[in-house]
């Protein structure tokens, strides 16, 4: 099947990038002032604990051998053990992975519906009075930052109405869903702003378009013409910037995830730097870039079912 | 309709645009009528009118657009009472309209079956009846193997083809009138006379009534029975074909002969018309041409010529036709 | 006269936004003429006080009066989001043009290098680089540059490419006008605009990031005050003293948006001098 071609050709060609960047983050270990081994224990570990590191990460040996030995271990998923929480980094990251994936996919979808309805509607009463407050609104939602954002609706909906949870994850599914309602607005609120002027800015530019006047010329209802030739060509470099917003929500996760009590990656990622974890951050922020990359991949696939004129190729 | 031969009459059309703090008088009065089965081409330089007396016709103007006065009257209906239903029905079905630039006028992201499929709303057919007379469409204005060439993307149409598609899909709403905005500027020469032949054969096979814009005389001769020459909002001269290339009696239809390239076999160097046009905010009081017109006096100046008709259905508006009388115009171009 | 007036009225918020900017600005400069206070007076008594005349935004959990805090911190917060994106900025559009002019390998190298940065997320690469400096706020500049700049070199690369294309530059290289001299002259003027618009929304994205980036601790270090950290410290009396949350949080907004305003009255002046 084409797709799935299309889908190993693109791991392929993701893998020369995915080297370059494990180079990347091995690197960031070993810039960090000290003995990586030591670095990587803390500072509490004893002489023999870090000698026997020393040995497991091969740093009596070439550079590239010990990149050869940490990619090993990548495969093998050992990313190391925590020193904070005494547990093994995947194990770890595992546990974690689902809240900070739900969270980016709630962030998505409210970002999604906000930012389409407003934006389709932002460019079709173009300068009226919906477009005026569609886009006084999205420039505080710009200007705004996104964890002051959190805050003030954390107090107003959780603190005093009531109506979410204080603290995020909780311990059923449905309480999770709860939990993630706030902070996925909360994210939503600061992207969609970018979003909208872009879908609005389409819409305004496909309206005076010459296909949509063929399409008037033939005496086609609005609707018609709205959903199947404005709004159909116009989400299209929408979607695009939709893949660059998602994997800076998935980022966000770090700000949010500290603002709402998450317990995500982003927070972990935040926690391990504040003690020193540096295995910890070394397996996040791996997770964090292969999630990128699939993320990309997903977004390639659905805008080549957008638009027909871009083969997977 | 004043005269039941006609499929078009238009009685003083007014357009204007507001810009900035003024109003652009794109359309100043323009009135015209069509016979059905004729071929009547608008022509003028870019800014002139044509094209928004021509959308006018169908209401296809922006939000903007304003008509402060004219009639517009289609087969006995008054296109400008219509409401939005009314519209609907006679867009596509009854006036149809192709455009310029068949890179930019068909949606990228549609089949050109899709796309001829929006013509059948409305009309009770089944998918086989509707693929066989997609096809048929296609097959008639001449595009090669209709039957896989329907599922394609515009992307994958040159741009004869897309011209011819485009055709192809207005055809589709069998309208008795087709507008048709400077269907061969977009296109090269040969490809050009292929859509002229094309449209031709609409006037003869299906008794097709065409009103064409066009810059291009050359297009004119080919294709029209009778010609209105436009200049900033103004209809300055309008006759039949041959007698407008024969026999010009407005100075700027004399201008725009003059600068025909290879017109004469002396080689002479091409006649520009020196000036530009008036800006549409300010239009002069006396006659819109006066400053570019070799042949203009304190009265051009002061007064607006009216439409002089200087032999049956050969008007002018000059208030001195008369000075072209010895001119020789073109008996083929 | 006449001109400037005419300007103001259909430009009305683009000359908001500068409004605000130059208000921002003399409050960084001197917060002195704003407020009597000293930011950093600890006084007991006056703990979590809610805003009153006396303390128009209240005090926060030392006393010390939140008004004068936020009109202090400005300095900070504007000099990090004007710091932290010039660098990119100038750096960023300079590798764009050579990207985009000269194409080839070149053009492949520094596209390269711009996807391994784009294989992170932008917080995740901004925390990761303070983890390895040490944090404060040599920190967040470093970090910032280094996640900012492929943004410009993306922008300016495809403007560029467009550009290289149009036949003035054709005309110039026919000419003979040597490569630096064309890229200069001929297509860095066309391609600055864009690069100066997105210039503005990103002094108000290293405003946003610098001040998250503190209020996670990572940032900007006690003694300095920034609005984020104050945030910071609100968010321990989140229910009791709303204010100490609230009103730097409002400062940022309000100094986000009126470099936004700035980046929009921009890019629609430039639009509408280039048709």
């Amino acid at each position: 099947m084409d797709v799935i071609n299309y889908i190993i050709k693109r791991i392929l060609q993701m893998i020369p990038v995915f080297i370059i960047v494990t180079i990347v983050i091995f690197f960031m270990i070993r810039m960090i002032p000290g003995d990586p081994a030591a670095v990587m224990l803390g500072s509490k570990a004893s002489p023999e604990a870090i000698a026997s590191m020393r040995e497991k990460m091969g740093l009596n040996q070439p550079m590239w051998t010990q990149f050869l030995i940490f990619l090993k271990d990548l495969f093998h998923f050992d990313l190391g053990t925590s020193v904070k929480y005494n547990q093994s980094v995947s194990s770890l990251v595992a546990s974690r992975f689902l809240v900070t994936a739900a969270l980016t996919a709630v962030s998505t979808v409210f970002s999604v519906i906000i930012s389409f309805i407003l934006g389709y509607v932002g460019g079709m009463k173009k300068d009226k009075w919906q477009d005026q407050i569609i886009r006084f609104a999205s420039l505080f939602g710009l200007s705004a930052p996104t964890f002051w954002i959190g805050l003030l609706l954390l107090t107003v909906f959780a603190v005093n109405l009531h109506l979410f949870p204080v603290s995020g994850w909780g311990d059923t599914p449905l309480d999770h869903i709860r939990g993630l309602i706030l902070p996925g607005i909360t994210q939503a609120l600061g992207v969609s702003a970018v979003m909208i002027r872009n879908l609005r800015n389409n819409v305004i530019e496909i309206k005076g378009s010459d296909y949509v006047e063929f399409a008037k010329s033939k005496g086609l209802k609005n609707s018609v013409i709205s959903s199947r030739h404005i709004l159909r060509n116009a989400l299209i470099p929408t979607t695009t910037l939709l893949a660059l917003k998602i994997a800076y929500m998935l980022g966000g996760s770090v700000v949010i995830e500290s603002v709402f009590s998450l317990p995500g990656l982003g927070a972990l990622l935040v926690n391990s730097i504040n003690a020193r974890d540096y295995a910890v951050v070394q397996g996040v922020v791996l997770t964090f870039v292969i999630m990128v990359m699939v993320i990309n991949l997903l977004t390639d696939i659905i805008y080549s079912i957008l638009d027909p004129r871009v083969k997977l190729s | 309709m004043k005269n039941p031969e006609n499929i078009l009459e238009v009685e003083d059309l007014h357009v204007e645009f507001p810009y900035k703090r003024k109003n652009l008088k794109a359309v100043n009065g323009v009135s015209f009528s069509m016979k059905k089965g004729e071929t009547l081409g608008f022509v003028g330089e870019s800014g002139c009118g044509k094209s928004t007396t021509a959308k006018a016709v169908m209401r296809l103007l922006s939000e903007t657009a304003q008509i402060p006065e004219g009639k517009i009257t289609y087969m006995d209906q008054d296109i400008l009472a219509l409401n939005a239903e009314e519209l609907r029905k006679i867009r596509g079905k009854e006036i149809g309209m192709i455009f310029q630039d068949p890179m930019t006028a068909l949606n990228p992201v549609l089949t050109i079956r899709e796309q001829i499929y929006e013509q059948f709303i409305g009309r009770k057919m089944t998918k086989k009846e509707k693929e066989a007379e997609a096809i048929r469409m296609l097959e008639y204005v001449g595009i090669p193997d209709p039957k896989a060439r329907v599922r394609e993307y515009v992307y994958q149409f040159s741009g004869g083809m897309r011209q011819r598609a485009m055709i192809a899909i207005a055809l589709a709403g069998k309208p008795k009138l087709l507008i048709a905005d400077e269907p061969t500027t977009a296109l090269d020469v040969t490809i050009q006379d292929q859509v002229i032949k094309l449209l031709n054969r609409l006037k003869e096979e299906l008794g097709m009534s065409v009103l064409l814009i066009t810059h291009d005389l050359g297009v004119v001769s080919q294709m029209c029975d009778h010609v209105a020459v436009m200049y900033a909002g103004y209809i300055v001269e309008y006759a039949d074909t041959l007698t407008l290339f024969a026999r010009p009696r407005h100075p700027y239809t004399r201008g725009l002969i003059e600068a025909i390239p290879g017109r004469n076999k002396n080689e002479q160097p091409l006649q520009a018309i020196p000036g530009s046009t008036p800006s549409l905010e300010d239009l002069p009081k006396g006659c819109a041409f006066a400053d570019r017109c070799p042949y203009c006096t304190d009265r051009c100046r002061q007064s607006l010529p009216e439409m002089w008709e200087i032999e049956p259905g050969h008007f002018s508006r000059c208030h001195f036709p008369h000075v072209l009388d010895d001119y020789q115009g073109l008996i083929t171009l | 006269m006449k001109k400037i007036i005419h300007f103001i009225q259909d430009n009305k918020l683009f000359v908001l936004g500068i409004a605000i900017v130059l208000f921002f600005l003399l409050l960084a400069a001197f917060p002195g003429i704003f407020t009597n206070y000293d930011p950093d007076a600890i006084n007991a008594r006056d703990m979590l006080q809610g805003p009153s005349a006396v303390h128009w935004f209240g005090t926060d959990n030392y006393g010390r009066d939140l008004y004068t805090r936020v009109v202090y911190a400005t300095r900070i917060d504007l000099y990090i989001g004007i710091g932290a994106m010039i660098i990119p900025f100038i750096l960023g559009t300079a590798l764009g043009l050579i990207s985009g002019y000269y194409g080839g390998k070149l053009d492949s190298m520094i596209m390269r290098i711009v996807d391994i940065f784009m294989a992170f997320p932008y917080m995740v690469l901004a925390i990761a680089i303070v983890a390895i400096t040490k944090a404060g706020i040599n920190a967040l500049f470093i970090s910032m540059w280094l996640v900012g700049w492929k943004e410009y070199t993306r922008l300016v690369r495809s403007e560029t490419i467009v550009v290289k294309q149009q036949e003035y530059v054709e005309a110039a290289k026919v000419l003979g006008y040597g490569d630096f001299r064309i890229i200069i002259r001929n297509v860095l003027p066309n391609v600055l605009s864009s690069s100066i618009v997105y210039g503005a929304s990103d002094i108000v994205m290293c405003m946003l990031s610098g001040a998250a980036m503190s209020y996670l601790g990572l940032g900007v270090q006690a003694p300095m005050s920034e609005w984020g950290a104050i945030i910071s410290e609100g968010k321990t009396y989140l229910s009791q003293a709303w204010w100490i949350t609230l009103f730097p949080g409002l400062f940022l907004m309000i100094a986000g948006l009126g470099f936004s305003l700035i980046g929009d009255g921009l890019s629609d002046l430039l639009r509408a001098k280039r048709r």
